[in-house]
């Protein structure tokens, strides 16, 4: 026997000790064995597969839906390309060869040839031309606790990168490239699938089980996938690969000739170890280091305060320019993505390496689904991801990329705060009112989407932990995160750790933050103090006298104004110049309320919210007020040196006339 | 360069320009008056805008003592006024990246509407007092305002001519070489994988932009100099001229005009690096930066200068002797 394949099979026998025979972490009834060959000339793949599904619900399934999701980029007629043209963006310089679609060319259920009988079905909108839900009708129903094998064959045709998978020169990022079950979910013996069509702004969802996946590529290509090596068996020109992972509901891929291999190892005291594989392109090796960095400090992080990162590897991949590739997760692999020219400091690519990484944990192990619930993932983690960086790394400076950003340059002194920069506060403002985060997610108006999901969840849940308490947050999470793992859970399990955790009912809140789309913000009208005493008379009889004004006493009088729709409890401070401070407990309810105070010293300032718990008020600049403003001396501050600016151009103007 | 005399003349006529540069101290200052002149009222139009934006806020506290990112984020949203050119990026280093990636990428002429029509009126400007510039500078009479004002007015029309031929030259430039150049790039490196070689072609691309400019602008400054030094009427014939001077003495030419860049470099590199930041507090810490800010600008005008006197030293060279100022015909 070759030496080459002895040695394959020792490696496959000793490194599959890790995985093998470990304890089930999730119910795993949804296992692929996968093979397949790039033909990266063609751009194309052929694949086989055998699914080994079983039914854990108690209704019995007679058919099978399968997501085939690269036939979003077939042609334009997809309900992805539509979603895409929604907000008016316009396909650019694509070319015939830059479409991709999947053929699947035989389907066989216990042996019997069934792809006659399947079909595409478009179960969201009705729209005919969508082939991303395939759907095959099943010999006989597979009842609860039953099982079925299937064996789909298919030829796939790689897209130049639409969205996170392609190919760009003889880079390849292969995602959401096989035929996927969606999941079966029931409601005692009544079921449905869960397969939506592929829509712009929502990702995945499927069930946890057992990926074994042979992977063929030309000899010279380095390969980086979800889960443990086995072993490399090389034929001729050609190397076939193998990885296996248990526990995990997706399997992604890349390979490149140009990837560069570094290692390094994840160790905490109260947490597994970790082996972080690293696949860098090589102008960016000189920045491998600051991706284990961020690597480490999201399973430190994360792991403390959720819970530890179960699978023992992880790869960390660095995506080839251009290749849109980057900033994606999968379960045990990412995509990060930085730039040859990347200051340390300026948050790149330590933010995106950390989110990523951080998906391990919100959406791998919790397995929401994406596609209804996109805010259970993403938001959380964008929370996360903030809360993450803001400890390791502190705050990051201001960067600025020149000349079409190949050229950074980063502006030490002016830093970008976890609010703005990592809640993304900017980004929500601009889209508050643009959908209800309750409805499900591949309903929301693509352009505005990104907001609703990721801003707006981190912004209330850095809310609820400024409310709550940090401590409280804490262990609202790892609740949540050490009941649903390796499951699937919804908003109302969440809602329920949060009321259950908390001691008290925040049903007003998520009616709030979560089943609205009003706005939030709350703002002080006026400030304003003057002497105390009535003007006119008073007393009666023969005792009516002109009142005078009391001395040394100043009747001050604050209005709070509630201008947005959403309604939220506040605090309102206000200060009086002899530094007392008087704060005040305001339901937020009502469209504005007075406050009035007697005291001998006028009143300097108001703030409404003063501890700035409530993140998602898109205005916090009214949401003060001074008696006597003092903006003068900061407006001239910055336009003179907006003027210098202005003379520089107009110099440069002139250096041209 | 394998010209040895072409050395000589270059060194000679840069630092005849850097002596002459050096003496007009008065016209300097003028023009470094006008500058701020010109720039005042806008800078009054920010103030008020900012003013209105923070309002009686206490953010006040935060914009005195640094830059409020949080601020800013609502400042800008929904903005579409003059405040729109207000960032972060305004501070030190920062303002004069984004007015070169202006000048290299044409936006330059999309910006706000308000500003673009301040940078013509200052470039109108500019070529009004070209006309005095010059004639100081090939002139070996003493300088005086009369007759710096007097030369200003009756060149102004015909430079004027001169800067519309540039005008139109520098929107050909931005349209037909810079445009499809950087649309042509993504499609040429599409499948580039390695972000190195794709920063190179962009950067070769805004050296090639800028060399096109600048050569354009040169040509137009002798242009310029001929027209006041042979008092020339016919501005067609003045372009030609300023050109053959060119093509004629090209590593003269330049030689001098990058000598003189790099003057101009080193003075940009050097705000660059001692620019103020964001953090002053206090009125004289504020009064300190702005005027570091005016110390630059006015160096930058006086490398404009150095570019007119010391080409103009140049083309003064190749003068046929003579007692008069005045000439129907220049030599080649």
């Amino acid at each position: 026997m070759p030496r080459k394949v002895l040695f394959a099979m020792l490696v496959c026998f000793c490194v599959s000790q890790e995985g093998q025979g470990q304890t089930a972490l999730s119910p795993r009834n949804a296992n692929y064995t996968i093979e397949v060959k790039l033909n990266p000339a063609a751009k194309t793949l052929d694949g086989t597969e055998v699914i080994e599904w079983r039914n854990i619900t108690e209704a019995p399934a007679s058919e099978l839906q399968f997501h085939v999701y690269w036939n979003a980029w077939k042609n334009n007629r997809s309900t992805w390309m539509r979603e895409r043209g929604l907000d008016g963006t316009k396909l650019e310089d694509v070319r015939p060869e830059d479409w991709g679609w999947a053929d699947v060319r035989s389907i066989k259920i216990g042996g019997n040839e069934v792809q006659a009988q399947r079909k595409y079905i478009s179960p969201d909108d009705g729209n005919s031309e969508d082939q991303t839900v395939m759907a095959v009708p099943l010999p006989a129903p597979v009842g609860p606790g039953q099982s079925v094998k299937v064996e789909v064959q298919w030829h796939s045709k790689i897209p130049r990168t639409f969205r996170r998978t392609g190919y760009r020169g003889d880079y390849f990022f292969i995602a959401q490239w096989f035929p996927k079950l969606g999941v079966w979910q029931a409601n005692g013996a009544e079921g449905r699938w869960n397969c939506h069509q592929f829509h712009l702004a929502t990702e995945f969802f499927s069930d946890y089980g057992v990926y074994d996946v042979q992977i063929t590529v030309p000899a010279s290509y380095v390969v980086g996938a979800t889960g443990v090596a086995l072993g490399r068996t090389e034929n001729g020109s050609l190397a076939t690969h193998r990885y296996l992972q248990e526990d995990v509901h997706d399997f992604a891929w890349t390979t490149s000739p140009d990837y560069m291999e570094r290692t390094a190892r994840f160790e905490h005291p109260k947490l597994k170890p970790v082996d972080m594989r690293l696949l860098i392109m090589p102008e960016h090796v000189s920045q491998a280091e600051r991706h284990f960095a961020a690597t480490r400090a999201t399973l430190e992080y994360y792991g403390t305060w959720y819970g530890a990162y179960p699978y023992g590897h992880i790869t960390v991949i660095d995506p080839a320019y251009g290749s849109g590739a980057g900033g994606m997760e999968y379960p045990t692999l990412f995509t990060a993505g930085t730039r040859w020219l990347n200051p340390q400091g300026g948050g790149s690519p330590e933010g995106v390496t950390v989110h990523e990484a951080g998906h391990q944990f919100w959406y791998g192990i919790v397995g929401s689904n994406e596609f209804e619930d996109a805010w259970l993932d993403e938001g959380f983690n964008t929370f996360s991801t903030a809360r993450a960086i803001d400890a390791a790394f502190g705050e990051s400076s201001y960067v600025r990329r020149y000349f079409k950003g190949f050229i950074p340059y980063m502006f030490d002194e002016v830093k970008v705060h976890r609010i703005t920069n990592g809640n993304r506060l900017d980004g929500y403002r601009a889209a508050a009112t643009a959908d209800m985060q309750a409805t499900p997610t591949y309903l929301y108006f693509p352009a505005t989407a990104s907001p609703v999901t990721y801003n707006k969840t981190a912004l209330w849940l850095n809310t609820l932990e400024r409310m709550l308490g940090s401590d409280t947050v804490q262990k609202i999470m790892a609740t949540y995160f050490e009941r649903w793992k390796f499951k699937h859970p919804g908003p109302d399990d969440f809602f329920a750790i949060v009321n259950e955790v908390a001691g008290k009912d925040m049903t007003w809140f998520f009616d709030q933050v979560h089943r609205s789309s009003d706005k939030f913000d709350y703002g002080i009208e006026a400030v304003r103090s003057e002497a105390a005493g009535p003007d006119g008379f008073a007393g009666e009889g023969t005792n009516i006298k002109a009142t005078e004004k009391k001395k040394d006493l100043f009747i001050s009088t604050v209005i709070v104004r509630r201008y947005g729709e959403a309604i939220f409890p506040v605090d309102i401070e206000v200060a009086f110049e002899n530094g007392e401070k008087v704060v005040e407990p305001w339901s937020g309810r009502d469209r504005w309320k007075a406050f009035t105070y007697e005291k001998n010293s006028k009143a300097r300032h108001a703030v409404v919210d003063p501890n700035r718990v409530l993140l998602l008020d898109v205005n916090y600049t009214n949401n003060s007020r001074l008696r006597e403003p003092q903006n003068t001396f900061p407006a001239l501050k910055w336009a003179s040196r907006w003027m210098i600016w202005l003379q520089d151009l107009m110099a440069t103007f002139a250096f041209f006339a | 360069m394998s010209d040895p005399g072409a050395h000589m003349e270059i060194k000679r006529a840069f630092l005849d320009g850097l002596s002459r540069t050096n003496r007009t101290g008065g016209m300097l200052a003028g023009l470094f008056i006008i500058s701020i002149v010109v720039a005042l009222p806008l800078a009054v139009t920010m103030s008020d805008t900012l003013e209105s934006a923070i309002g009686a806020s206490v953010v006040h506290e935060n914009l005195r003592t640094g830059f409020d990112m949080d601020w800013y984020g609502e400042f800008q949203f929904g903005r579409g006024d003059l405040g729109t050119t207000f960032s972060p990026s305004i501070i030190g280093a920062g303002a004069l990246l984004n007015n070169v990636e202006a000048l290299l990428d044409g936006g330059i002429f999309g910006g706000n509407r308000a500003i673009v029509g301040l940078g013509i009126l200052y470039g109108l400007l500019w070529t009004f007092f070209a006309g005095g510039v010059i004639s100081i500078y090939t002139d070996t009479e003493t300088y005086s305002r009369e007759r710096f004002f007097g030369a200003s007015a009756r060149y102004f029309f015909r430079l004027v001519q001169l800067l519309v031929c540039a005008g139109i030259l520098y929107f050909l430039i931005y349209r037909y070489v810079g445009k499809p150049v950087f649309e042509g790039i993504p499609k040429w490196t599409r499948d580039w994988t390695d972000e190195r070689p794709v920063l190179f072609l962009n950067m070769m691309a805004y050296a090639f932009v800028f060399f096109l400019l600048a050569l354009v602008n040169m040509v137009f400054d002798y242009a310029k100099i001929h027209t006041v030094l042979y008092d020339r009427r016919n501005m067609i014939a003045a372009s030609a001229r300023g050109l053959m001077f060119v093509l004629h003495h090209p590593l003269r030419t330049l030689g001098l005009y990058y000598l003189a860049g790099i003057v101009t470099l080193v003075v940009m590199i050097a705000y660059g690096l001692i620019g103020p930041g964001p953090s002053q507090s206090s009125v004289i810490g504020v009064v300190f930066a702005f005027l570091i800010g005016q110390a630059y600008l006015l160096a930058r005008i006086w490398t404009k200068l150095l570019f007119w006197s010391s080409q103009s030293s140049m083309m003064a060279a190749y003068r046929p002797p003579t007692t008069s100022t005045q000439f129907t015909e220049s030599p080649a």
